[in-house]
């Protein structure tokens, strides 16, 4: 196997699965207290409008990413978080609510900036001696930071979720709120917190994708790829470790067509493009196959999606 | 602006046909508790397989070919949503995310098409377009005075009052919506849930695919990647709006088609077109919030009449009120 299509392959799966990575971990998080939020793709277009909006102003892609985060975070607390867990909205119906709106806020956000080249970039992180070693310091020690903060991100949350105390109270909250509440847990309290950090994480995707990855804003730039991180979520059986695999895997089909425009491959790219949708489906059969007559999601946290109310 | 001119009119009329439509294909998924999200991609499949029949069958006459063509749109939806419905009848796989990542698939399909096999030789550069369909399959336009109004809105309110009757007054309804509130209620009546599913399903990317075909007949007369116009991600809003009311879907669906032409006209003055996702985004927030406001009173307290804390009146007990 030619040694530069293995590289170009990793580095392109790498570079597509950190946004994945960084939604579907924000919506972990989420989930783990018991909150859907399906507006995943909405709050990835706010922050990559507002992130790519945030680094045109500052001229500084640190400030984008970060600004993104924010944005996300605004927009998920004021427009989401607040409805469902203070109000007792309906997740789902909000959750679409978030989705569409975002698709009109990061459309207004980012209609100045709409392909306009980047005012900054990131350079790749430098290795002492790693970084020049032959292929692993091409397809390892050859990204921005933020590609290896969000690898670590995982780490930190399995950590965190299930070797502290902190953790088990969170995910009591996610699996039997009643008896959260009952033992003198502030449900409300963790719910607002995690489901507006799903907001933080996935606004930062969306940045990292106009910012770093792609380099552009334009309308619908994330084209599904909130929808593809609500997804992976589901297939690693809402384990942060296996979400890590399941994001790069699905980065190898999202990078694709641009593997294959880069390497002349006499296919359409419209077809290789077309992958990662049908791969998501195809996944998500292949998960739930041995799961079959289980009535659905054992592994998702009990209280998922339900109401609560004191 | 919009109103005042017959320009005005005639676009608002076309706009709301295919909106109508797919705001009832998603009301036709929430009879049964299901959410059909690929309405875009059906409308595209609907449009691709009408634009099929009147590259196909040339020599067919006016009615004839008009009818073959939307029966067509309504067989390409339908087969479009067949996958996903059969994953959710059979292995429970979530509609949302399957129906949602056809629409990507369908939006790629369109493009590959339109630049390929049925690419316009005069168009040019970056502008992906079809060659027009004949004139002989264009819907015709009714001139009412001097207004010029699209037959596409009779063609989307026929299909309105059709499901409004199908889904309130048959067995199919009926079925429809006991296993929308529980599978397994309708399973212990002795209902077939997986084919009920199914036909809901199917039925719901049918009427999305007839968005595309009239959509297609009315309006684009080409097919190309911007027919849909996003018509499947507003008729969402529509159908979740519309609440299980199809009559309601109409109503919404001139609603938004006024919306989204004030916001045409508004363009010269600088609001971006697409300002009509803020619209349904806040319009659809705010009836969540009303979903769960309608489930509270307001309880008024009189403290008159009925004092909640009363401590100084009651002497001689142990008030805990006078520490607060």
């Amino acid at each position: 196997v030619n040694s530069h299509l293995v590289e170009v392959i990793i580095v392109g799966a790498i570079m597509s699965g950190t946004p994945l990575l960084l939604a579907g971990l924000g919506e972990l998080l989420g989930e783990k207290v018991g909150v859907l939020n399906v507006g995943l793709e909405g709050i990835m277009l706010v922050g990559g409008a507002s992130g790519y909006a945030i680094m045109s102003a500052t001229g500084s892609a640190n400030a984008g990413l970060l600004g993104g985060g924010a944005a996300g975070l605004a927009y998920t607390a004021l427009f989401f978080s607040t409805p469902v867990v203070l109000l007792h909205t309906n997740q789902v119906l909000t959750g679409f609510a978030l989705w569409l709106l975002g698709i009109g806020v990061s459309k207004i956000i980012g209609s100045p900036y709409e392909d306009v080249p980047p005012a900054a970039s990131l350079s790749n992180v430098h290795w002492p001696w790693a970084s020049d070693a032959p292929f692993i310091g091409k397809v390892v020690f050859a990204y921005p930071w933020p590609v290896y903060a969000a690898a670590v991100l995982p780490l930190v949350v399995w950590i965190v979720l299930s070797r502290t105390r902190h953790g088990l109270s969170v995910r009591a909250v996610g699996e039997a709120p009643d008896a959260a509440e009952a033992v003198g847990l502030d449900v409300r309290w963790r719910r607002m917190l995690y489901s507006s950090l799903t907001g933080f994480l996935a606004g930062t995707g969306g940045a990292f994708l106009t910012v770093v990855y792609v380099g552009r804003w334009s309308p619908g730039v994330t084209a599904g790829a909130g929808w593809i991180a609500l997804a992976i979520v589901i297939i690693s059986n809402w384990r942060a470790g296996w979400l890590v695999v399941a994001a790069y895997l699905f980065g190898v089909l999202a990078s694709l067509s641009d593997v294959g425009g880069a390497l002349g491959w006499p296919i359409r790219s419209e077809f290789l493009a077309m992958v990662p949708y049908l791969g998501t489906v195809f996944a998500l059969t292949l998960w739930l196959w041995p799961r079959r007559g289980q009535r659905g999601r054992l592994e998702a946290p009990a209280a998922l999606g339900g109401l609560w109310s004191r | 602006l919009t109103f005042g001119t017959t320009f005005g009119l005639q676009e608002f009329v076309i706009l709301a046909a295919p909106l109508i439509l797919t705001g009832a294909a998603v009301v036709v998924g929430q009879r049964a508790n299901l959410w059909n999200v690929g309405g875009n991609g059906q409308l595209f499949a609907g449009a691709w397989a009408a634009t099929a029949v009147a590259f196909g069958a040339p020599g067919v006459p006016g009615w004839t070919l008009i009818v073959l063509m939307l029966a067509a749109s309504v067989v390409g939806g339908a087969a479009w949503i067949l996958a996903p419905a059969f994953l959710r009848a059979y292995f429970g796989l979530s509609e949302i995310l399957s129906t949602l990542m056809l629409n990507f698939v369908a939006g790629l399909a369109t493009s590959y098409f339109a630049i390929g096999p049925w690419r316009d030789p005069q168009s040019s550069g970056g502008v992906l377009l079809s060659r027009p369909i004949v004139d002989a399959a264009w819907l015709p336009m009714w001139s009412i005075g001097n207004w010029n109004i699209s037959s596409g809105i009779v063609v989307a309110f026929g299909c309105v009052i059709v499901l409004a009757l199908v889904f309130h007054h048959s067995l199919f309804g009926y079925r429809a919506m006991i296993i929308g509130v529980s599978e397994r209620a309708g399973a212990y009546a002795g209902m077939n849930v997986q084919r009920t599913i199914m036909g809901v399903l199917v039925l719901s990317g049918g009427v999305a695919g007839l968005a595309g075909g009239v959509e297609l007949l009315a309006d684009v007369h080409s097919f190309s990647p911007s027919l849909s116009n996003n018509t499947g991600y507003i008729g969402i809003g529509i159908g979740v709006l519309a609440g299980g009311s199809f009559l309601a879907a109409g109503v919404l669906g001139l609603l938004i088609a006024a919306v989204l032409a004030l916001a045409e006209s508004a363009q010269l003055v600088g609001v971006p077109p697409d300002s009509v996702f803020l619209v349904v985004g806040a319009m659809l927030l705010a009836s969540a919030l009303g979903d769960t406001a309608a489930r509270y009173q307001i309880v008024r307290h009189d403290l008159l009449l009925h004092p909640r804390i009363a401590p100084e009146e009651t002497p001689g007990a142990l008030s805990s009120g006078e520490a607060k």
